[in-house]
């Protein structure tokens, strides 16, 4: 395990943010930091998402 | 600057764990249609309104997200000001066309009354005009032109030939072209997707299938007596392994009633099976609604569905199908029939503002703006019934002012409200299931689950 508190970022691709939002990554807890890149690693794992607005209601609209 | 925790967000009942020591909860922002992944400290916090027990990372995420607001803001005089500016934006123009009265289906559902004839040659040099003056506007940044029916494709020839128009000045005034195309899917072949995709620039294919392959031929036969789910189901399969349609995206809608729903889940094994996990594809289940005016028999018919929903949405995760768990962009404009520049060209030359009016005899009649044929219209459509829907919505009209689903919901449907339909959105009801299966997809569970 490494001693640097951002190792979990970097791991995660994050340390490439602009200095702005690594800042406010610098400013989270230990246990959030850690929850911030796991979650990060598994959405650059997964398949893009389905984005969009979610109006269905109407059959034509 | 003070700041407090906003009303606009939704908190996962469910903690979720990788079962490696992650444990998160989901918190939906509804104002910026954002999921975020929280500490439960973070969302207990949140429940509780303590808001300095949040560390300053998170509370700037949450402020990001709109979670966390200025202390003094009005937030649903907020929400709804965006969306009156949105409405009356005149860089966003949108015209949603219906080239010809027919469609070659009769679906059981259907209000509309087709007849046969394409728009007569003057009414289509009046639309093209019409479209061609407001997309030259200095005001214009983006222009939106929808295909629409009966079955556009009905009048393919004159799609072609406005279209070919409306490309070319888009593109000589800087203006940004985007259009879509709702159709049975039925005329579709890899001859006219290449001229729709390439030259008529349309990016989305909004097609109906009703079910697997003899429920669909049944809940939406051809007026020929035919049956059209292999043919469209094919056409769409082949062009999807065509590398120079990847930027269009074909979304397969389908209207839930009684009697297709039993027969969901066979469909979406088999769309799975023929391969159309596929990025540009979307899945998307809506219900067919009711008439009434007893809306609480309807909201209760409503959660049912939402219910029923979960499972199918379920069954499309486990086989990868893309669909989408919650909205990821903000629903600034309701739908067209709010919108100032957006208006519907009838295959009959009547102008509407919602598009659930063309070619239904009564409304043809009576809800009519104006018509393509008049010299003294003007250049954005005469005002219609829904313009004041954000007015409505703040006067406690429909039960949207309170509901915590206004910002990306918009209120759905103004002409349901109006009818004393409820047009709530299932994920109103199925939030926390949809949340479950977001997390899902990150390879979460909820804790406790097997
Ligand atoms: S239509 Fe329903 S879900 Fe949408 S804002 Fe109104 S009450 Fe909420
Ligand atoms: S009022 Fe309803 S039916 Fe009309 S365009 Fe809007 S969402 Fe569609």
């Amino acid at each position: 395990m490494s001693d640097d508190p951002l190792a979990p970022l970097r791991a995660a691709g994050l340390d490439r943010l602009p200095e702005a939002q690594r800042a406010v990554f610098e400013q989270l807890t230990p246990e959030e930091m850690a929850v911030v890149s796991s979650i990060q690693e598994r959405l650059n794992a997964a398949a893009p998402d389905v984005e969009g607005q979610g109006n269905l209601i109407n059959s034509l609209c | 600057m003070a700041e407090k925790i906003g009303r606009y967000f939704v908190i996962s009942d469910n903690i979720y764990t990788d079962g490696e020591g992650v444990r998160v909860q989901l918190v939906y922002a509804t104002r910026t249609a954002t999921l975020m992944y929280v500490i439960p400290e973070v969302a207990d916090a949140l429940r509780t309104g303590r808001l300095d027990a949040i560390s300053p990372g998170t509370r700037a995420a949450l402020r990001d997200s709109e979670v966390v607001v200025p202390d003094d803001q009005d937030e649903l005089a907020d929400v709804l000001d965006r969306s009156r500016s949105a409405a009356l934006d005149r860089s966003l123009v949108n015209f949603i066309l219906l080239p010809t009265s027919y469609c070659n289906m009769g679906c059981t559902y259907c209000g509309q009354e087709h007849v046969r004839g394409g728009l007569s040659a003057d009414h289509r040099d009046r639309v093209r005009a019409r479209v061609l003056r407001a997309v030259r506007l200095p005001t214009t940044r983006q222009a939106r032109i929808d295909w629409f029916g009966s079955e556009p494709m009905m009048g393919y020839a004159v799609i072609r030939d406005l279209a070919k128009d409306f490309v070319r000045v888009a593109d000589e005034e800087g203006v940004e072209y985007i259009s879509e195309m709702t159709t049975n899917g039925s005329l579709l072949n890899q001859r006219n997707l290449e001229v729709l995709i390439k030259e008529c620039r349309v990016r989305k294919f909004h097609i109906t299938l009703d079910g697997p392959p003899d429920v669909h031929d049944e809940h939406r036969p051809l007026k020929s007596g035919g049956r059209s789910f292999w043919k469209i189901v094919r056409t769409v399969r082949e062009a999807l392994d065509n590398p120079d349609y990847r930027h269009a995206t074909f979304v397969f809608r389908t209207n839930v009633d009684v009697r297709n729903q039993e027969s969901i889940p066979r469909y979406i094994e088999l769309m799975a099976h023929l391969g159309f996990n596929q990025p540009n594809v979307q899945f998307l289940l809506a219900p067919v609604h009711p008439w009434g005016n007893d809306v609480s028999a309807i909201e209760l018919e409503g959660k049912d569905y939402a219910e029923r929903e979960l499972g199918w949405l379920r069954l499309m995760h486990e086989h990868g199908l893309p669909f989408m768990r919650m909205p990821t962009v903000p629903q600034r404009v309701t739908c067209s029939a709010v919108k100032a520049t957006a208006e519907l060209i009838s295959g009959t030359g009547n102008i509407f503002s919602c598009t659930d009016h063309p070619l239904v005899p009564e409304a043809e009649q009576t809800s009519a703006l104006g018509h393509i044929g008049q010299d003294d219209l003007p250049v954005f459509r005469p005002a219609g019934e829904f313009d004041g829907w954000y007015d409505e919505v703040e006067q406690g009209k429909s039960w949207c002012k309170g509901c915590v689903f206004l910002p990306t919901c918009g209120g759905s449907c103004p002409k349901a409200w109006h009818e004393g339909r409820l047009p709530c959105p299932s994920y109103k009801h199925n939030a926390q299931g949809r949340m479950d299966l977001a997390a899902a997809r990150l390879g979460l569970r909820p804790v406790g689950a097997p």
